[in-house]
């Protein structure tokens, strides 16, 4: 039904309400009747002025979803718009502190509709991920976004979408208490079902700090990946200690597909998608070079061995002078040396320059020392080639 | 209770009216006025808009509706934020009479004064018998029953459901007028959804969980699990209203019935309307819910 709305009346809402639409936009395809995109079905009706449209679609959205705040606030706008009285976001309630968040939610909910992910794309850091992982999940902390890559055909793919809330503070992670989220590539490390309602039904902890983590000195603790409170359908963009939160109904239904000590998480600020073409580029020159550590490293010919190794290497108490002497002393005993290396995979680590970590069953065999373990590289890119600043094996919690 | 079910009454004859003719003003703007006190404001809306489409300009209506407007966005924004805020009771002007149709035509619109006292004569006595039949409800209600159906006979064909309707709300009378709830359950199926309703809104788990047949529990979930379930969900909120309105009754055999009707569902924040069926089978001598679902 249409009732003619006074225009004074009527624009009065539409200013207040549309700042948040982006002068171009089309609704990008996800699941039709999710919570998200009935409110950005409902702010396309008030663009398209039609308020009464607009309330319609509000009142489906708040029975499917009382709890969902930001849908609540847009639909207080709408009806108080009808009134005459709205003159600004969130009306009467402009002041309250968390208008803000809400508002910020409203504007990241609608940016994924205004420009959704590039399709035939992927993240830059994706290098190779992990041939045994269902998923691989990737945060875009400026989108708010977590999106979900799986592997179809021998490719990874996009699969989904999910808003998410960060740290108050945002990204970048250095201590304890900052209420930042870490930036880097997080492997979930366990899941913990029986939470405080407050955290939802389920989370996840990440391994933060991770080996890179330690090396760079930052601390802290509890960073995870969980759902919102019970009673909250979501949460403004920036509102946790440091943690990854999604809606309860998305995280239940991405939730199936993670492996603790498998699934990796790559938090980055902001997501370079790129072709697949410059992917494999990325990736072949990361191959070879570890190839050539491998061979040199069979060759038995120490300084060969050691030109792999960047002059910032550090690992665990060991620096560069540490792990030469080691190495010289251990090459002394062999007459030959056998190195294989079998699952690996490689991720670009945002928040750095240049920066992969490899991470792959290594086979080692010799004259008189054989063994197999799991080992993990950071590799840089310095003066034209790249160089091994971390090696150790994996920490995972 | 018994007053809820009056009102319910009133709505369902009300909704009869505005069904056969949908420019009887004072119908919809009295039957959005006990939305409102049934404490559904969406129907509340809805109502007064539709009377608006056929008369924009009766300013009454479009007062009510600016009132509704402005109660249920305090509540959106309550919601919004998690901070209640005291709601004084919402009360709509009842009269679309020629007072305000004079406000009306004051503003220039000379036709509207005209149409709007036309309107207000014609449905005068319906709405009046209806209006005291809150009070005095047996015999007005009798009335307008057939007034109604005379004047719409046309439409009336619309709904089995409106008919069938009629005997469910009337089978309920004697229950008000004496016996306890348990021996009206056992007689009325809608007495069992009607007390099934008042437990919930109690939040007397107990007496809600044995409204069930002792072997119901929803799909993909235990009985025990779900009973858990629902004890957190009724002893969560501080208060609940569950409102069962407009309730029709099928008996689709000796043991067997089926009601079907609005659910208006309130708690702090949070306001669900949906169409709900349920079906009853008699156990241990009781009316029992066997299935509950969404209708339509």
């Amino acid at each position: 039904m249409r009732r003619p709305f006074k225009r004074a009346m009527f624009f009065t809402g539409l200013c207040c309400v549309s700042w948040v639409l982006a002068s171009d936009h089309h609704t990008g395809a996800t699941v039709p009747d999710s919570a998200e995109s009935l409110l950005v079905r409902t702010l396309d009706a008030i663009r398209a002025e039609r308020l009464d449209l607009a309330l319609a679609r509000s009142d489906t959205l708040v029975r499917r979803q009382p709890d969902f705040r930001l849908a609540q606030l847009v639909r207080g706008d709408i009806l108080l718009a009808q009134t005459g009285k709205l003159d600004r976001f969130a009306g009467p309630r402009s002041s309250d502190p968390r208008a803000g968040g809400l508002r910020d939610e409203a504007r990241a909910r609608l940016r994924r509709y205004a420009q959704g992910p590039p399709q035939d794309l992927i993240p830059r850091n994706l290098i190779l991920p992990p041939s045994d992982a269902h998923a691989v999940l990737v945060v875009d902390s400026r989108a708010s976004r977590l999106y979900v890559f799986r592997q179809m055909e021998g490719e990874w793919k996009l699969d989904g979408d999910h808003y998410v809330s960060i740290g108050r503070n945002g990204t970048d992670k250095q201590a304890e208490g900052d209420q930042r989220t870490p930036l880097g590539v997080y492997t979930l490390a366990s899941r913990i079902d029986h939470v405080d309602p407050y955290y939802g039904k389920v989370a996840f902890p990440l391994n933060y700090p991770n080996e890179w983590d330690v090396r760079e000195g930052r601390h802290g603790h509890g960073i995870w990946i969980h759902g919102t409170p019970l009673t909250t359908y979501s949460r403004p963009p920036r509102t946790s200690n440091g943690c990854v939160v999604l809606p309860n109904e998305d995280l239940e239904s991405i939730q199936p597909l993670f492996q603790t000590g498998t699934t990796e998480v790559v938090v980055s600020d902001s997501v370079d998608w790129v072709g697949r073409d410059a992917i494999d580029s990325v990736r072949q020159s990361v191959e070879s070079a570890l190839d050539s550590w491998k061979s040199d490293w069979a060759s038995n010919e120490v300084d060969r061995y050691l030109s792999h190794y960047s002059e910032d290497f550090r690992s665990g108490n060991q620096d560069l002078q540490d792990w030469e002497k080691e190495k010289r002393r251990v090459a002394q005993g062999k007459t030959w040396i056998k190195v294989g290396y079998t699952h690996l995979s490689i991720m670009l680590v945002p928040g750095e320059k240049d920066l992969v970590v490899v991470d792959f069953d290594q086979q080692y065999e010799s004259n008189n020392l054989s063994n197999q373990m799991r080992k993990r590289q950071y590799w840089r890119w310095e003066d034209g080639t790249w160089k091994i600043v971390f090696e150790g094996t994996p920490k995972l919690s | 209770m018994a007053r809820e079910g009056r009102k319910t009454e009133a709505l369902a004859v009300l909704e009869r009216l505005t069904a056969a003719d949908s420019t009887n003003l004072s119908a919809w703007n009295d039957q959005a006025a006990l939305q409102v006190e049934l404490g559904d404001l969406d129907g509340a809306r809805n109502s007064l808009e539709h009377a608006l489409v056929v008369r924009p300009d009766v300013a009454v209506l479009s007062r009510n509706l600016e009132k509704i407007c402005a109660r249920q966005a305090r509540m959106a924004y309550d919601s919004a934020f998690g901070t209640p805020s005291r709601l004084e009771p919402l009360a709509l002007e009842l009269r679309t009479d020629p007072a305000s149709a004079r406000t009306a035509a004051k503003a220039g619109e000379d036709d509207s004064l005209r149409l709007a006292q036309e309107s207000a004569s014609r449905e005068a006595v319906e709405v009046s018998a209806l209006r005291d039949s809150l009070a005095d409800r047996d015999r007005k209600l009798a009335r307008l029953e057939s007034t109604q159906v005379g004047a719409a006979s046309s439409v009336v064909a619309t709904s089995t459901a409106a008919r069938s309707a009629a005997p469910a709300v009337r089978s309920s009378i004697p229950a008000r007028r004496g016996g306890s709830a348990a021996q009206a359950s056992r007689s009325d199926p809608i007495q069992a959804v009607v007390a099934w309703a008042k437990a919930w809104s109690d939040r007397d788990v107990d007496a809600y969980l044995a409204s069930y047949t002792p072997d119901y529990h929803p799909d993909g979930l235990s009985r025990r699990q779900w009973e858990e379930q629902r004890r957190v969900r009724i002893r969560t909120p501080d208060w609940i209203k569950v409102e069962v309105v407009s309730p029709v009754l099928k008996r689709s055999g000796p043991e067997r019935a089926e009601v079907v009707y609005r659910q208006v569902y309130q708690s702090r924040g949070v306001r669900l309307t949906s169409r709900k069926r349920i079906e009853l089978t008699i156990s241990q001598g009781e009316w029992k819910i066997q299935e509950e679902k969404e209708a339509r």
